[in-house]
């Protein structure tokens, strides 16, 4: 082969080893940097999912969303553990956000990450409270 | 070996690693901001639903509250409008009826995102008794 062809040809082998080291090293890296990312943004969606469902129950006719602005609003607390329990969360920490009244919590011993949810709570004269629930799921 | 075999190599390797990296660099930054908008427009699109859905909650309070503090049709789309935004959202009162102490509202909730707009149609009647 002439000196033109061999250059080609170690170009587009330099080019080809080049395109491979380059997409099968990224595999690695786009694995940690996106999986994790997803996985928060799903463990936060339970988190919602499960202050919604909290936010759903009824009990003697009343919806607990009236008694937890109530409870909130009186800085008393709630006995919520056996809900939280049948929902399948152990380790919980629900607490108004303006004044820090903790109704309710179950602190676990491990250091596992907890994903937060949010919720307004209205008050007279367009106040507001934000309810927040901590939970380790 | 051959004179200059070696140094052709090392650059060889050298070319290998540099354009290598642009490569992995390229395909990290293409599928990650690809992964990342399609998460976001998910995200958001769930943000908005829950937005309805925790104001859905806290409806029979916040009816209650907006009728109480003025006790007209104005006060009361003005107030629920106001408490809408607390929630991020955009309440349009369709009807509303006030009589012998019961409500009954129509109201259309409208959540508004970057690529999504969700609209939300509540029917609520309930019965009032203002402290």
């Amino acid at each position: 082969m002439k000196g033109g062809a061999w250059f080609v040809l170690a170009f587009v082998a330099v080019a080809f080893v080049s395109f491979a080291v380059g997409m099968f090293v990224s595999i690695p890296f786009l694995r940690y940097n996106l999986v994790s990312h997803i996985v928060t943004q799903i463990e936060m969606n339970k988190a919602e999912m499960a202050l919604l469902t909290l936010l759903s129950l009824r009990e003697n006719g009343r919806d607990y969303a009236e008694l937890l602005a109530e409870k909130a609003m009186k800085n008393e607390t709630m006995d919520l553990d056996e809900v939280f329990y049948e929902m399948g969360i152990e380790c919980f920490r629900l607490y108004v956000k303006e004044t820090n009244n903790v109704i309710d919590e179950t602190t676990c011993n491990d250091k596992e990450e907890t994903y937060a949810a949010m919720s307004t709570i209205p008050l007279p004269n367009k106040k507001h409270l934000t309810l927040v629930l901590e939970v380790r799921l | 070996m051959r004179k200059g075999v070696a140094p052709a190599l090392v650059l060889a390797i050298a070319a290998v690693l540099i354009i290598g990296f642009e490569f992995f660099a390229a395909r990290n930054l293409m599928y990650k901001n690809e992964v990342l908008k399609r998460i976001g427009m998910e995200q958001e699109f769930i943000q908005a639903l829950n937005r309805i859905e925790f104001f859905k909650r806290f409806l029979k309070t916040l009816v209650k509250l907006s009728y109480c503090e003025g006790k007209d049709l104005d006060s009361f789309k003005y107030n629920l409008a106001e408490y809408g935004k607390m929630y991020g959202l955009t309440i349009n009162v369709m009807s509303a009826n006030f009589r012998d102490g019961t409500i009954e509202v129509s109201l259309e909730v409208v959540a508004k995102g970057n690529f999504f707009t969700i609209k939300d149609l509540i029917d609520q009647r309930m019965s009032v008794k203002c402290d």
